[in-house]
């Protein structure tokens, strides 16, 4: 397929956002392309963010805009010679009914999406967020969409997860299991306590393969054939998640509030995960591997209590461990949105996931 | 080195433990008396009264409350007594001259006509001192109600800070009852509803002070959008008078939201000459520029510590110990 001819058509006829996912949803199907997808957050002007991109290696181009959609072409030069060594086009979609949310659509092969598209939009971090999707929500997704679209097996692919046996620190495993889904789950979440980083399933419906997903915790999705039929499943879920992240999360450094006020966050777990102390070493080290970060222990045994300073962008934050069931995360003078997702997202990575939650004070 | 810094993560942790006795017990109050009657309570850490029988010097307890504009406790507490109790009269001495009456209530004519004087012991030690202040009643003669309560950490399921008389009757009654036998405090309460107070009016260690300043620093950095990500390459200078350095703690981390309606006789806390010791150090290790002659504006380095930023300068405190030959403020 010539995707230039393709944009130029694509664009002159398209009247709305609408449109957009039931025309990508015929493009696919009839070309049989895969698409890859990057639902995002972005509170500033996205496009102004895009021009402000520096760097010596890679361009971007802002090649149509109509409506709420832009066509971008993003080029990679090598740093000697400056000859061109790939470049591709991805589509903006700007979410009409989340005012911070974008998608970025490709057409283009994965190499494009995984060494150009990904790193060029992850390096605007912390202006851009993504979401994390835990192991539950990934499977209630799953679930969702195979309830919805009369699908009679789903059959996992290719799993990256993460074990975590008790007592003990997590470790990664990936796995080509040709699992049904609920055995998959079983295993990893049940059974080895663990969670899944990204999954790559197809969708069988009566013996036939409807269409093959891929999904991973930070809401990248891919797919080739059906692209409505996933995207009404999975990625409008993901930017109604980076909606409310963004209004979960929005405000709670104390500079926001008149009285320097802190306004934290609860990270709730269904079992007494704090129960024997020697968990508290693994979780400190845990925190530990934070990258970018200071954290300092300021006390360990019995309780909890670390100081952290994201040398990302410069929030700071105190994390306490007072019961058995709970991490409690008090933002700082500091608290971006990105941060206190980067931090609560390296918890459900190295730790475990757990319910997010207002901090509901009791006497 | 390891033994050093165990007894720097030591004081810091009574001196933080200090902190919540004094905010927990405040707390009692002014949850109580809001629950039950909606009393006003004002609560103040370190404010400076006049003596009525000794115009020469002043008190500066580490609690104060007053109660409906009537009464009041004056308090002190004590994290850790001496082995050797010959010393402990200074601390008794101490709390006596609380017992001459103090001048500086938030109040009209800045005088109540009833306050309880307390003392806060450690469990540990609470009924030692107790059982060493009935020996020595006699000499140790209290006007006001003085009573003794301990405090401590339990740490169950769920960790709680308690409060339990030892000795004595606290004036309000609903108090008394409250503590008499032992009244809790989810930590998770104290620490998140006080989690910004990091200073009282004693000198915390002079590590604890630069960590602090460098916080505040990010915090500079960040509300000027001068904040990039920094690394060891890469550092953020920014300038900086020490007064602001003051005034930037004092919001962040000192009790002053308890003082806003009564500030008028409230120490600025942190102290300037506790900024500055701190600020020595952090020219001395190579962190901080002086601007001018007179030492009253810094360019702070921002840089990022490999190790925890706590950890960095109690370990900076301690290599550089006989250089400085200081590591804990002292005035």
């Amino acid at each position: 397929m010539n995707l230039i001819d393709f944009n130029s058509d694509f664009f002159q006829n398209l009247p709305d956002g609408t449109e957009l996912i039931s025309r990508l949803d015929s493009i696919s199907n009839s070309e049989n392309k895969p698409i890859s997808t990057i639902p995002f957050g972005c509170e500033i002007d996205i496009n102004e963010l895009f021009e402000r991109a520096k760097s010596s290696v890679r361009f971007i181009k802002k090649e149509e805009v109509k409506n709420d959609l832009s066509l971008y072409k993003l080029t990679h030069v090598n740093k000697k010679d400056k000859n061109i060594e790939s470049s591709g086009y991805f589509i903006l979609y700007r979410h009409p009914d989340y005012d911070n949310v974008y998608i970025a659509f490709t057409f283009e092969e994965s190499v494009f999406f995984n060494q150009e598209l990904k790193p060029f939009i992850k390096s605007f971090y912390p202006e851009i967020i993504f979401t994390f999707i835990k192991s539950k929500n990934m499977l209630d997704l799953i679930e969702q969409f195979k309830l919805r679209n009369e699908i009679s097996a789903i059959i996992i692919n290719k799993a990256n997860f993460i074990l975590r046996k008790e007592d003990e620190e997590s470790f990664p495993g990936l796995s080509w299991p040709k699992m049904p889904l609920d055995e998959a789950f079983n295993w990893v979440v049940n059974d080895q306590n663990g969670w899944f980083k990204s999954l790559k399933f197809d969708a069988i419906r009566y013996n036939k393969i409807i269409t093959s997903v891929f999904i991973n915790r930070q809401g990248i999705v891919k797919t080739d054939l059906n692209f409505e039929m996933v995207y009404n499943a999975f990625i409008q879920p993901i930017c109604k998640s980076i909606d409310s992240n963004y209004k979960q999360f929005r405000n709670r450094d104390r500079r926001s509030s008149e009285n320097l006020d802190a306004k934290p966050l609860v990270v709730e777990y269904d079992s007494e995960i704090f129960k024997n102390v020697d968990e508290n070493i693994i979780f400190i080290n845990a925190i530990s591997r934070l990258d970018n970060a200071s954290v300092s222990t300021l006390h360990g045994n019995p309780y909890i209590h670390l100081s952290i300073i994201d040398y990302l962008d410069g929030s700071s934050f105190d994390l306490w461990v007072l019961n058995s069931k709970e991490i409690i995360l008090v933002p700082q003078m500091r608290g971006t949105i990105a941060s206190i997702k980067r931090i609560l997202n390296h918890i459900f990575d190295t730790f475990a996931e757990g319910e997010i939650k207002d901090y509901e004070m009791s006497y | 080195m390891k033994n050093s810094l165990q007894k720097i993560k030591e004081f810091n942790d009574n001196y933080s433990n200090t902190i919540q006795a004094i905010v927990g017990f405040m707390h009692i109050y002014k949850y109580e008396f809001k629950k039950e009657k909606n009393i006003d309570v004002k609560l103040f850490q370190g404010r400076k009264f006049d003596k009525e029988n000794d115009k020469e010097n002043f008190a500066t307890p580490d609690i104060g409350i007053l109660i409906n504009e009537k009464s009041g406790v004056i308090g002190e507490v004590k994290n850790s007594f001496p082995k050797d109790t010959s010393l402990w009269k200074e601390d008794f001495l101490q709390l006596l001259q609380y017992d001459d009456n103090l001048i500086g209530w938030p109040v009209k004519d800045e005088i109540i006509p009833l306050y309880d004087i307390v003392l806060l012991v450690q469990d540990s030690r609470s009924r030692d001192v107790k059982d060493y202040f009935l020996s020595k009643k006699d000499e140790l003669k209290f006007n006001h109600p003085f009573i003794i309560i301990e405090y401590g950490r339990s740490d169950e399921a769920k960790h709680y800070f308690r409060f339990r008389i030892e000795y004595g009757n606290l004036s309000e009654p609903i108090i008394h009852s409250k503590i008499y036998s032992g009244c809790p405090i989810a930590m998770e309460y104290l620490v998140v509803q006080y989690s910004k107070i990091l200073i009282y009016d004693t000198p915390p260690h002079l590590s604890w002070m630069m960590f602090l300043i460098y916080s505040c620093m990010i915090d500079k950095a960040t509300e000027e959008n001068k904040y990039h990500k920094i690394n060891k390459k890469t550092k953020i200078e920014l300038e900086i008078s020490i007064d602001e350095v003051v005034e930037r703690l004092h919001k962040t981390y000192s009790f002053c939201s308890f003082h806003k309606n009564h500030q008028e006789r409230q120490p600025k806390l942190p102290k300037k000459d506790w900024v500055k010791q701190a600020i020595l150090k952090l020219v001395f290790i190579g962190e901080v520029r002086w601007k001018d002659e007179q030492q009253e504006n810094i360019i702070f380095l921002l840089q990022k510590h490999d190790k925890s930023v706590i950890e960095h300068y109690a370990e900076k405190c301690l290599s550089e110990e006989n250089d400085v030959n200081q590591t804990t403020l002292r005035f």
